[in-house]
């Protein structure tokens, strides 16, 4: 019995969602014996092995892939399904990606797996030999339990696992080719616009701006003051559609789930699908006119104080 | 589209899981979707340039997701259509994205479909990507942006190395998440008491005969909903400066360990 694992790699490296995922599969392993097994999609030039040891992986297919050429998500879905078929495995685990997020419904829909996305927990279920997948619903104010029957694919939103190094073991790598696909190609062109930077997910001071912010200007003070401490600027769903911040800086269930020393939350209500992008930070302290505003609830430390005073206080310490 | 319940008005102290295994949300208002907002705006952007665009708004619900139909018809949205059918929280996405693809195929020639890439209940964030493996479409995620170019698509997208631009010929399935300056627009007075009139098609699952023909995936089942309180103790400061100093206290102490300081 195999339970794989559709990893990423940045840089040559294993992502952490990657990582993740493989944590994951060592604790489903630990209930229900199966060998893991790390699908990767990866050229010779990108793939350094003596890393992937650690993680608790037992084997690793690599799927051959041209370093000078993109993979197309219509390849890399064949690729997978071309896997399925020989491998059958019980479960896929995907990586918390955008990627994993929508690979692994479009093949599950494919290969009749169930599925779930965005995952927070999972065990076996041992009399009905299923599994039993805890996720977030209600935007994250409840949790669903739900029991998904085999083969059975599932993505876990980032960082809902504490990553543990296991000791090195020999691994054996199979390298295999990657599908090509013969159908005709809906996708002329692609190009990238913008690259994603990291840096947010590196920083131990966050600053979140959010719509209480009012306007422009006063994110920008918050970016200088930002700057001044060494903090990252994040924004909530309601600061990025006022243009305020890019795409990327989104924190919460749909953007990016971060866990630094120290969080600021200006102006922001504390819905919980945003309050699931934070509330890992050590601290969060907070600011919202509104004296009753959730975001007190999961804050350390509160003022009910308009922003634009709070700004000004920073200004006069740190600008 | 998707009619759910204004989450963001809820208090904390309501989420309590009753004995039915059901939540009582019923005083949160009807709206549509935020992110099938973004995909309604969307396609009113691409009717606005191109007059000869035919738009549709399509829904699976029972007869109370009407008003959500008729304020995209007061937008301008030229024909609102219903699937028949309570979803509820078990519902699975695989058999909400079926209904759809049937709805599709039956209305036939469509070239594009917008959907959110999430609606906020079951929050399964699967049904679009479902619903183009199920036409055999290709499908584009979390889009920013499209415009029409000859008989194809220009799309923006987010994708983990940043926002990409992919060209697209032929019929996609898009998925719309945020980006700037993407709010649904008003609906004037005149438009809103038009659409009161105006009909609504109506389906039953039985008027979709090509729905027993899609493929039916396994699909999971919800066993158990329940709630985790996580509050913490939240000390209240009056002064902003006095904010600022316990902030600083912080950084403060933060650096310390590593050398370094402000
Ligand atoms: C499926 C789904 C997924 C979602 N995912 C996310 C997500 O990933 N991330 C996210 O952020 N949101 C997400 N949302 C949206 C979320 O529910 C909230 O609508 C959003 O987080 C609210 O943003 P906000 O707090 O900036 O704005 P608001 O809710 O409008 O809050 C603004 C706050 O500012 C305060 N304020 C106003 N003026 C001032 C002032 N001068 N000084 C101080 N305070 C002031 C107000 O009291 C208010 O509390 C999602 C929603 C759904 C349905």
């Amino acid at each position: 019995m195999t339970i794989g694992v559709v990893g990423e790699m940045r840089d040559g490296k294993l992502t952490q969602e990657t990582i993740e995922a493989i944590c994951r599969a060592v604790h489903v392993k630990e209930q229900l014996k199966m060998t893991i097994e790390l699908v990767l999609m990866e050229s010779r030039e990108n793939f350094d092995s003596p890393w992937i040891d650690r993680w608790g992986a037992d084997r690793v297919i690599v799927y051959e892939r041209d370093h000078s050429e993109r993979l197309e998500m219509e390849a890399k879905l064949s690729t997978l399904e071309a896997y399925v078929r020989v491998t059958k495995p019980l479960a896929l685990l995907f990586a918390g990606s955008i990627q994993g997020q929508e690979l692994a419904p479009r093949l599950a829909t494919r290969t009749s797996a169930s599925c779930l996305v965005d995952c927070t927990a999972v065990k076996v279920d041992p009399v009905d030999q299923e599994l039993l997948v805890t996720k977030p619903i209600y935007g994250g104010n409840a949790y669903g339990e739900y029991s998904a029957p085999f083969p059975c694919y599932l993505s876990f939103r980032a960082k809902s696992i504490a990553v543990e190094v296991k000791k090195e073991v020999p691994i054996s790598i199979q390298w295999r080719m990657i599908e090509k696909t013969n159908e005709k190609v809906a996708v002329v062109s692609h190009r990238l616009l913008s690259a994603a930077t990291y840096d947010l997910e590196d920083k131990k001071i966050l600053f979140v701006c959010g719509r209480g912010l009012q306007k422009l200007e006063n994110i920008k003070r918050v970016e200088a003051i930002a700057s001044r401490v060494g903090a990252g600027v994040a924004g909530t769903k309601k600061a990025i559609e006022n243009g305020w911040l890019p795409l990327e800086t989104m924190v919460g269930q749909t953007g990016k789930i971060l866990a630094p020393e120290l969080c600021v939350v200006l102006g922001a209500s504390g819905a919980t699908p945003f309050v699931h992008g934070v509330k890992n930070a050590k601290k969060i302290m907070s600011v919202n006119k509104d004296q009753e505003a959730r975001i007190f609830e999961v804050s350390d430390l509160g003022s009910a104080d308009d922003c634009e005073s709070v700004i000004e206080a920073m200004e006069r310490k740190f600008v | 589209m998707k009619q759910v319940l204004d989450l963001d008005q809820v208090l904390s102290s309501d989420w309590i899981v009753q004995e039915n295994q059901t939540i009582d949300l019923s005083y949160a208002n009807r709206v549509i979707n935020t992110y099938d907002e973004l995909g309604l705006e969307m396609m009113l952007r691409l009717q606005d340039e191109d007059p000869k665009c035919n738009s549709i708004s399509l829904t699976v619900g029972t007869e109370d997701t009407e008003s959500m139909l008729r304020k995209a018809l007061a937008l301008q949205v030229e024909e609102a259509i219903r699937i028949d059918h309570a979803v509820s929280m078990s519902q699975t996405p695989q058999a909400v994205a079926r209904m759809l693809c049937a709805g599709i195929r039956k209305i036939g020639d469509v070239d594009l479909v917008l959907c959110g890439r999430q609606a906020s209940g079951s929050d399964y964030g699967q049904t679009g990507l479902i619903l183009a493996e199920l036409l055999s479409w290709p499908c584009i995620s979390l889009v920013t942006e499209v415009v029409r170019r000859n008989e194809g698509w220009v799309i923006i997208h987010q994708v983990d190395d940043g926002l990409e631009e992919v060209v697209v010929s032929g019929p996609v399935v898009l998925t719309m998440t945020q980006s700037a300056d993407h709010f649904l627009r008003m609906a004037t007075l005149r438009n809103t008491m038009d659409a009161k009139k105006k009909a609504i098609t109506q389906w039953s699952l039985s008027d979709l005969e090509e729905w027993k023909l899609v493929k039916e995936t396994a699909g999971v089942s919800l066993s158990r909903i329940f709630t985790v309180e996580e509050s913490n103790d939240c000390a209240m400061v009056d002064d902003p400066e006095f904010f600022v100093d316990r902030m600083i206290e912080e950084i403060q102490k933060m650096n310390q360990s590593e050398g370094v300081s402000l």
